[in-house]
């Protein structure tokens, strides 16, 4: 008992150590500092807020659709 | 055959998507950012300045009263270590915060002497003890919180907070001779209470000089031009038969703007309230703020700060603070406001002209190391440690024109009142900590939040493009300008149909990748 307890605490410090020495994000640096030409006449074509919004959502649905199914195919609730 | 299992999966994954839950982990990425920015600027302004005033002004009258609990022990609940964490939260630079501009001075002086403020330490059995000691029973401080249309935040560490809306702007200005040496100035303030009317008093006899006087309240803008045309704007014209003790001169201009106390009328023969008063020989300014109970009823304290300068214009140090009181409001007592202290022999502490903005950033400068943060919950049976009282006090509130003051004792204040009206209306909309801080910013964790913070460099106020140059025709140019704004209203429409359009082709997708 005692020694899984030290293992786990071992595997929950390492597993810090590695998150600190992660790299930062690349992308959103760089989001900060673009500026895109003519997106308000963009925006007036577009609903960009509308779709942005949509497209996130839906990105979670689906996801949320693959993670569920993968949990239930491995409690073989469902088949292949 | 469609597969009963695999709807039930599509309909649990939607369920979660549009849930809260989701919601929090950030999907509404960009929503929360702007919310918990407004919030914490906001909410550490105001905080902060109200610490700076109930330091300053109250402190020294409740020891007139007996209770000698250091004003940072007893009142206030956001240390500066909080100040700092919630700035810190927000990317707030704090002392760039203080004296920013909205109450800048012009030229010769702006007043700005209401405050907003919150409190989250619960220090009833302080007022209990005030309370007591005047032979006044506790119970009897009710406040209706909805008259008061505070708005409940939540920090980080789960405390409450109240915190007002400002709403109200007012200006006055003038065009007389003697009133460009006198008030020849912009004074606008802000309350946090919402007025229900306000009063110039114009105390010279004959007025010839046309005044303007404006009071943005809610919704409604009152504007007069014409001189003695008061009524206009709901202003009196003093005319002698209102007694204010303090104002015997001529040549002056008192104003107040009250805000009634559930809607009693007695806040309109009581000057105590809320009063600026400005002139050759008096100059009296009462400042007032508001103070919430953590899980209570918020209560409402006004400090009076007489400032009687007898002519003299150079004794401000010696006569500041005469008749100085503080006053307690109570909702259901007929006669209004408590007074308390009303024209106590013993002035509030004295104190010669300072720059406020720089006494607080001294203040807090002095003590930020020192001063952690107030443990409301746990009684561990030591005293935090609080920053002493400041020496000398923080001159905050009570700003005079330099003109007026004159002989060296200019001194100007720079405060501003952050827009509590941008404050989100719904308390439910806090942003809770769900998501993992960390994870938005170490790769490949932050690849989940790369996608919304893209898409976001397409988000943009629509604007109708314009197309604007010149044709060179050889016998003249010709000067193309197009502006298709002219068919906004038509782009709502279509900006909708695409919008439908492209949900349509989600579902249309989802079909092919799901079944």
């Amino acid at each position: 008992m005692g020694e899984t307890i030290v293992k786990i605490i071992v595997t929950l410090s390492l597993a810090a150590a590695i998150f600190v020495l992660l790299p930062a994000s690349p992308i959103q640096g760089l989001v900060s500092n673009i500026n895109i030409p003519f997106v308000h006449e963009l925006n007036w074509f577009l609903p960009i807020t509308l779709i942005k919004n949509a497209t996130l959502t839906w990105l979670a649905a689906i996801s949320s659709y693959y993670a569920i199914s993968w949990i239930m195919r491995q409690l073989s609730l469902i088949g292949n | 055959m469609v597969n009963i299992k695999r709807i039930t999966i599509v309909l649990l994954s939607l369920f979660f998507a549009f849930s809260p839950i989701l919601e929090n982990v950030d999907f509404s990425y960009a929503d929360n950012t702007e919310w918990s920015t407004i919030t914490s600027e906001a909410q550490l302004s105001a905080a902060m300045k109200a610490y700076a005033m109930a330091e300053y002004n109250i402190s020294t009258k409740f020891a007139q009263v007996g209770i000698n609990d250091p004003i940072t022990n007893a009142i206030i609940g956001w240390s500066y270590t909080q100040f700092k964490k919630a700035a810190d939260n927000a990317n707030i630079n704090l002392n760039a915060l203080q004296g920013s501009i909205k109450y800048k001075v012009a030229n010769d002086g702006l007043l700005q002497f209401a405050y907003s403020g919150s409190y989250i330490q619960d220090y009833n059995s302080l007022i209990e003890q005030y309370l007591i000691q005047n032979g006044l029973s506790p119970n009897d401080i009710q406040f209706d919180q909805q008259i008061y249309s505070g708005k409940l935040i939540t920090d980080d560490d789960g405390n409450s907070c109240y915190v007002y809306e400002i709403s109200s702007d007012a200006t006055l200005t003038s065009s007389s001779q003697y009133k460009k040496q006198s008030i020849n100035y912009i004074s606008k303030w802000g309350s946090p209470l919402k007025y229900d009317s306000a009063h110039i008093y114009n105390l010279v006899s004959n007025i010839n000089d046309s005044t303007s006087v404006s009071f943005n309240f809610d919704d409604v803008t009152y504007t007069t031009n014409s001189s003695n045309d008061w009524a206009t704007v709901k202003l009196i014209q003093y005319t002698g038969s209102e007694t204010f003790p303090v104002i015997t001169s001529n040549d002056s201009y008192w104003a107040y703007m009250s805000k009634p106390l559930n809607k009693e009328p007695f806040i309109n023969t009581n000057p105590h309230y809320s009063v600026f008063h400005y002139g050759n020989y008096y100059t009296l300014g009462i400042i007032w703020f508001n103070v919430f109970w953590k899980n209570s009823e918020p209560n409402t304290f006004s400090a009076k700060l007489d400032y009687v300068d007898r002519g003299a214009f150079t004794d401000y140090v010696n006569n500041h603070g005469v008749n100085a009181s503080i006053n307690i409001a109570k909702s259901g007592l007929k006669n209004g406001l408590l007074q308390q202290g009303k024209n106590a022999a013993i002035a509030v502490g004295k104190y010669g002209a300072q720059n406020a903005a720089d006494a607080i950033k001294n203040y807090i400068d002095d003590n930020e190391p020192e001063t952690p943060a107030v443990d409301n919950d746990v009684d561990d049976g030591e005293d935090p440690e609080y920053p002493d009282t400041p020496q000398p006090p923080i001159n905050i509130g009570f700003p005079i024109g330099g003109a007026a003051i004159g002989n060296g004792n200019n001194f100007s204040f720079n405060f501003e009142m952050p827009d509590l009206s941008q404050l989100p209306t719904s308390p439910q909309s806090l942003p809770n900590n769900f998501s993992l801080p960390v994870l938005k910013t170490k790769f490949p964790f932050c690849l989940i939040y790369d996608i919304p913070a893209v898409l976001s460099l397409f988000e943009a106020q629509p604007q109708a493009p314009r197309f604007q140059g010149t044709i060179d025709l050889g016998v003249f140019n010709y000067n193309l300008d197009i502006n298709l704004n002219y068919f906004d209203s038509v782009m709502v429409y279509c900006r909708a149909m695409i919008f439908i359009l492209y949900v349509f082709c989600l579902i249309f997708i989802t079909k092919e990748l799901l079944f």
